[in-house]
């Protein structure tokens, strides 16, 4: 693996993409094409980005260590925390072009986009993450009790982690 | 920083790239005390949390071979997956409330623009960028093909 190359993707997805698991879709298509990450990575990567604290975008971080050690991780999190000083470049611009209604509606249409690729991803990762019939109903299950807001997102993840004990581990 | 300095703040770092919380706190930081502000901020909230998410997958690492821990992994990786769908859906949900009181049309175009990105992605080797491009570009056309219902009145109005 090439450490700069790896940065540079890592830089593209978080510049393309506003946060969460935006740049999710550009990291599976660059890394796995280049053969630096499977699936099970980017599966295990979201979810210690969901346990651990501070925003979910940090998932990143996880698949850089899973992929590329120590190096990786540090090379996640600098290419993280760029893209956001562009912030202070749109804040300049910004009042000028919100009016405009060209601008709105493309913002709608890639925010349609980006939930679009949101589940396209989602569903490529169901193939290795999800063997059978237990995974559909943990899934489903995580769905539904994430729509509901009642219930943190840890707490959901434990829960699943205990059905996976008591499903698969006894 | 007052409330609609915030307000504006958390629109912007909706549309920059990077992850909202990360922009959020370089706008805040940059606008309290400057390059300065911006650097505290940022190390502030990315190194304690980046620091433990790494920490956490070493840790993950060290254990994953453990049977247990193996069979705990087969129930969270699919709920990763639940929550992933539900993020998207959490995402669009505003959006899609909004298109509903504008018209069902304009409805319909926003799930056309959703529905062809998602198979556009899954079913073709296209980059996730010109699927982006083009979810933008399909949005201005057909946006202002179909027409906002809750626009009309007011146009009415200022004739």
């Amino acid at each position: 693996m090439n450490p700069l190359v790896y940065f540079l993707l890592f830089l593209k997805a978080s510049l393309l993409s506003t946060g969460g698991l935006g740049n999710l879709p550009f990291l599976q298509k660059d890394l796995t094409l280049l053969g630096w990450a499977n699936n099970s990575d980017f599966v295990t990567a979201i979810a210690v980005g969901q346990i651990s604290p501070g925003p979910t975008g940090l998932w990143s971080i996880s698949l850089g260590y899973l992929t590329f050690g120590w190096l990786g991780a540090v090379l996640a999190l600098a290419a993280l925390s760029l893209p956001p000083l562009l912030t202070l470049v749109v804040s300049a611009s910004y009042n000028r072009l919100e009016k405009l209604p060209a601008v709105q509606d493309f913002t709608r249409g890639l925010s349609m986009g980006v939930v679009g690729l949101t589940l396209a991803v989602a569903i490529s990762l169901a193939g290795t993450s999800i063997q059978d019939w237990r995974g559909i109903a943990i899934a489903a299950a995580a769905l539904g009790l994430a729509l509901s807001k009642r219930v943190p997102v840890i707490v959901i993840l434990g829960l699943a982690g205990l059905a996976g004990c008591l499903l698969y581990g006894l | 920083m007052d409330e609609a300095e915030f307000v504006r703040a958390w629109a912007l770092a909706q549309i920059s790239p990077g992850i909202n919380l990360v922009k959020l706190t370089a706008l805040i930081g940059y606008q309290l005390r400057g390059w300065p502000g911006l650097m505290t901020a940022m190390a502030g909230l990315l190194l304690p949390s980046g620091g433990v998410t790494a920490l956490m997958t070493a840790g993950f690492s060290v254990i994953r071979s453990q049977p247990l821990i193996q069979a705990a992994m087969r129930g969270i990786l699919p709920a990763t997956i639940g929550l992933s769908l539900a993020m998207g859906v959490q995402m669009a949900q505003p959006l899609l409330t909004q298109a509903r009181q504008e018209g069902h049309l304009r409805l319909g175009a926003h799930l056309l623009i959703l529905a062809g990105a998602a198979l556009l992605l899954g079913l073709s080797s296209v980059s996730p960028v010109i699927v982006l491009l083009l979810a933008g570009a399909a949005a201005i056309l057909l946006l202002a093909v179909v027409p906002d219902k809750t626009r009309q009145p007011e146009k009415k109005k200022a004739a």
